[in-house]
């Protein structure tokens, strides 16, 4: 699935197709049809900061969607820094969602949507020319999958702060081979 | 009809001219929708009812409040880009009505629970002190910004500097940062309870060959609370108190900033950094792609 797919800067014309981004389900109900609470609140966290945030965002925010043929955007990964000079050598993976519709291809999708959001900051980070980046991504403990991808992407557990683990990924900038 | 945040509070820093300190309360009484929409008449349930019916407004959060015998009333509260929506509809920006519309909706869905759980059991008044209430906050904030009715609509934001027998003055600032004084009928000021100190967004729309003047609650953004406000504490004496310590240890002030999706701050790239050193975690290239 992840090789059929095209990767690219979010654009403010996506923003319509990002207001309806599905990347999870509906909250169950309970009695009186009154929802009950999600059972995975980090998808629901991502879904509502997907509709919610509007590309293409900060100055030095990387904003990527990965789209199918027909441009059906499938997902999407944010990342930013902070606009000080001393910071511009780290990065934090804000947003990394998968739509509902591609999910069951054991992370294939999410996997090929890291190694495009990592690639893109190693870009950034060559321009900028830096030896080094710092990225880090905050994780629900309970959020299995999440946790799996980092440690696919050899992201390292930093320790838990107040309600997330943080895991960073120390990437080496290697100059571009004549 | 302004939010509590605008009622209980005498807000008497930051300045009012330096805009980004400011932002609006994310949610508002449905007697506040209601009169946005139909100014000259009594706010009236059944007229929300048939926006509602029409999709032109979101759905809000329907309240049971609960006392100690039970259910004692309800209430229906409606993210404040509800009523921003009315006013995009107002104005002919039916995009722009649309997306703050369907903004509304998202986090109405997402904050729901929460807000019926919380405001079942407190007073409006008490809603800064939710845990939720600045990630709500945060994210309305992040959608008005890219508003165009937001950018045409709001006059200033100022405070009441004083009040005289038939007006209330406010000082403050333009969206663009201009200084801007502004004088509000009293009766005005005096019906969104407003006092010296209050802090407000003046927003104006043209109605026919007149113009409809609002108040909206301004309040300090979460940063300025953290710095210099006690949650709960909005009366002048208690300003005056020490501020509590603000720590990621205390979950009454959980900070909204340690969220996945929240920027990156100073603190967490510093935390970050002192377990690269800490660990000895060399750099490591990346894979190819593929």
């Amino acid at each position: 699935m992840s090789g059929e797919l095209t990767w690219r800067d979010a654009e403010k014309s996506d923003r319509p197709a990002l207001e309806q981004f599905t990347c999870t389900g509906p909250a169950p109900k309970g009695p009186n049809h009154r929802p009950l609470p999600h059972p995975r609140p980090w998808e629901q966290e991502a879904q509502t900061g997907i509709r919610t945030r509007k590309p293409p965002g900060a100055t030095r925010d990387i904003y990527r969607v990965g789209t199918t043929a027909d441009g059906t955007i499938v997902a999407v990964a944010v990342a930013g820094t902070l606009d000080e000079p001393s910071y511009t050598n780290t990065y934090k993976l804000m947003v990394l969602a998968v739509a509902t519709s591609v999910r069951g291809a054991g992370g294939e999708v999410a996997d090929a949507c890291m190694r495009d959001v990592l690639g893109q900051i190693g870009h950034r980070a060559r321009a900028d020319g830096l030896a080094a980046v710092l990225v880090l991504s905050q994780v629900d403990p309970h959020n299995e999958p999440s946790r799996s991808m980092c440690q696919r992407h050899e992201f390292t557990s930093a320790g838990v702060r107040g309600d997330y683990e943080v895991w960073i990924r120390h990437i080496a900038i290697e100059p571009l081979r004549a | 009809m302004t939010s509590p945040v605008a009622r209980k509070r005498k807000d008497v820093s930051p300045s009012p001219a330096d805009l980004a300190s400011w932002m609006p309360c994310p949610l508002v009484e449905w007697t506040q929708l209601s009169t946005s929409v139909a100014p000259d008449k009594s706010p009236s349930r059944s007229r929300l009812r048939t926006l509602r019916a029409k999709k032109q407004i979101s759905d809000g959060v329907k309240v049971a409040h609960r006392g100690e015998s039970g259910m004692v009333g309800a209430s229906s509260y409606y993210s404040v880009l509800a009523l921003w929506a009315e006013r995009a509809r107002s104005r002919g920006f039916d995009d722009d009505a649309a997306t703050l519309t369907s903004a509304a909706s998202v986090l109405e869905e997402e904050f729901g629970d929460p807000l019926r759980e919380y405001l079942g059991r407190h007073s409006f008044d008490d809603l800064p002190e939710a845990d939720f209430f600045w990630a709500m906050a945060d994210r309305t904030l992040s959608v008005l910004i890219e508003s165009k009715t937001w950018h045409d609509a709001v006059v200033a934001v100022a405070s009441v500097t004083g009040v005289d027998d038939r007006f209330a003055h406010l000082e403050g600032a333009s969206m663009e940062g201009q200084p801007r004084s502004v004088d509000l009928p009293r009766h005005l000021a005096e019906s969104n309870r407003l006092a010296e100190g209050s802090c407000v967004y003046v927003v104006s729309r043209a109605m026919g060959a007149g113009a409809f003047v609002e108040v909206d609650a301004a309040m300090p953004s979460r940063q300025k609370w953290l710095e210099g406000f006690r949650p709960g504490c909005f009366e002048p004496a208690d300003l005056e108190a020490e501020p509590v310590s603000v720590s990621s240890d205390e979950p009454q002030l959980r900070d909204y900033n340690a969220e996945p999706g929240a920027p990156l701050t100073r603190d967490l790239a510093e935390f970050a950094w002192r377990a690269v050193r800490e660990s000895g975690l060399e750099p490591t290239p990346l894979r190819p792609a593929g």
